[in-house]
C-alpha cells in the first residue's frame, strides 16, 4: 500500500509545468517593477534606441523575477505555514526547491550579462546589486531578524528606476535618487498595510513584522509618518527638472489621500481601512509614475528626443 | 489518504475518478501526464532558446548600426 501511494504521488507530480516556473517569478510583483524601471528610461534625460531600452526593461523585469525565485527557494519553509503563500509552487511540490534555486541564478546571471552586453555596465551594475540586496540582504539577512525588514529591504524595490535611468545615462544623478527614494519611504505603509490584515500569517511563520513585534498601535503611527515623510519626496521630482506642474498637484492631492488613509488606519478598529490602504498604495505609486511619464511624453525632453 | 493530504498542487486531477481503476489504468494515465508536463516544458524551453538567438542579433545588428 505505501509502495503504491509513494508511485501515485510521484506520478501526480510528473515534474513542474512552465507555468509553474513563471509562477516562481512573482509576476504581479514584476509588473510593478517593470513599470517603474521603465519610468526611469522615459523619464532620464539623453537618448537611448528604443530597442535598447525594451532590452534594459526586460532584463530588470528577468532580474526581478530571478531574485523572486531564489526568494521563494530560501522562504519555501515558510511560505508552506503562511496561507498567502502555502500554494506556492515549491511549498506545494510542483518545484524540487533545487530547480528554483538553479532557475533563479540562471536567470539572474542571464539578466546581468544582457544589460551589460546590450545596455551599459553601470545599470547591469546596479541590477546585481538589487539582485544582490533583495536575496541576501532581504531575504536571507533581514527578513526573520528585524521588524525593519521591508524598510531596509524595501531599497531593493526601489532601485528599478535608479537602473532604467543608468540604462540611458549610465550614471546615477540626485534625480534618479529621489525616483528611489520615492518607492524607498512608500514601501513600509503599503507592506505594514498589508501585514496589518495577514498578522496571523506573520505570527504563524515567525517573521517578525512590525504589527507581529511591535503591535498594531506602533504599526500604524509609523505608517502615518511615512506618509507624511512622502508628501515632499513624492512633490520633489517638480523641483529637479524631471516632472512638471501637473505631476505637482496630482502627487499632493494623491498625497494627502495617502495620509488620509493613513489617518484612518490609525483610528481603526477593524481591518477594513488595512485592506483599502494597501490597495490605494499601489494605485497611489502606479498613478504617481504615470502622471510623470505622461508629462515628460507630452512636454518632451526625455529620453525619447 | 497520504495521497490526499499532500496533493496541494492545484493541478488537474487526472484520477479523480480513480479511486476504484486498477493500477495499471492509474499508471497509464499519469504517464500520460508526465508526458504532457514533459512536452510542455521543451517547447517553453526551444522558445526561451529561440527568443536568446534573436534576442543577441537584434542587440548586435542595434549596437553596430548605432556605432557602439
Amino acid at each position: 500500500m505505501t509502495d503504491v501511494t509513494n508511485d501515485l504521488t510521484l506520478d501526480r507530480m510528473g515534474g513542474a509545468s512552465a507555468g509553474d516556473f513563471i509562477e516562481l517569478l512573482k509576476p504581479r510583483v514584476m509588473s510593478l517593477v517593470v513599470f517603474t524601471g521603465l519610468a526611469g528610461v522615459v523619464l532620464a534625460p539623453g537618448h537611448i534606441h528604443p530597442f535598447l531600452a525594451a532590452v534594459a526593461v526586460l532584463c530588470i523585469a528577468v532580474g526581478a523575477g530571478a531574485s523572486g525565485a531564489i526568494n521563494m527557494w530560501y522562504d519555501r519553509d515558510i511560505d508552506a505555514v503562511m496561507t498567502r503563500t502555502a500554494k506556492r509552487p515549491i511549498p506545494s511540490g510542483r518545484v524540487e526547491p533545487a530547480e528554483a534555486l538553479g532557475f533563479g541564478i540562471t536567470l539572474s546571471v542571464f539578466s546581468v550579462v544582457v544589460m551589460g552586453l546590450a545596455v551599459n555596465w553601470a545599470a547591469a551594475a546596479l541590477l546585481a546589486l538589487t539582485i544582490g540586496f533583495y536575496v541576501f540582504v532581504y531575504t536571507m539577512w533581514l527578513k526573520r531578524r528585524t521588524p525593519q525588514n521591508i524598510v531596509i529591504g524595501g531599497a531593493a524595490g526601489a532601485f528599478p528606476p535608479m537602473i532604467g535611468w543608468a540604462a540611458v545615462t549610465g550614471s546615477v544623478d540626485t534625480a534618479s535618487i529621489l525616483l528611489f527614494l520615492l518607492i524607498f519611504l512608500w514601501t513600509p505603509p503599503h507592506f505594514w498595510a498589508l501585514a496589518l490584515f495577514r498578522n496571523s500569517d506573520y505570527t504563524r511563520a515567525g517573521v517578525p513584522m512590525m504589527p507581529v513585534v511591535a503591535g498594531e498601535r506602533a504599526t500604524k503611527r509609523q505608517m502615518l509618518a511615512y506618509t507624511l515623510i512622502l508628501l515632499p519626496v513624492a512633490a520633489a521630482p517638480s523641483f529637479v527638472g524631471i516632472a512638471g506642474p501637473v505631476y505637482l498637484a496630482v502627487a499632493a492631492v494623491l498625497g494627502l489621500m495617502f495620509v488620509g488613509c493613513a489617518v484612518r488606519v490609525l483610528r481603526a478598529v477593524d481591518d477594513k481601512p488595512a485592506k483599502k490602504m494597501f490597495g490605494f498604495s499601489i494605485l497611489y505609486l502606479f498613478l504617481l509614475f504615470a502622471v510623470m511619464m505622461a508629462e515628460r511624453l507630452a512636454f518632451g525632453g526625455g529620453a525619447w528626443w | 489518504m497520504v495521497v490526499m493530504e499532500r496533493d496541494l498542487s492545484g493541478t488537474p486531477s487526472v484520477d479523480a475518478n480513480l479511486a476504484d481503476a486498477p493500477p495499471e489504468e492509474i499508471r497509464r494515465r499519469q504517464a500520460a501526464m508526465r508526458a504532457r508536463k514533459l512536452r510542455s516544458r521543451n517547447l517553453a524551453v526551444l522558445f526561451a532558446l529561440l527568443a536568446l538567438v534573436a534576442l543577441f542579433y537584434a542587440i548586435t545588428v542595434v549596437r553596430m548600426s548605432a556605432g557602439h
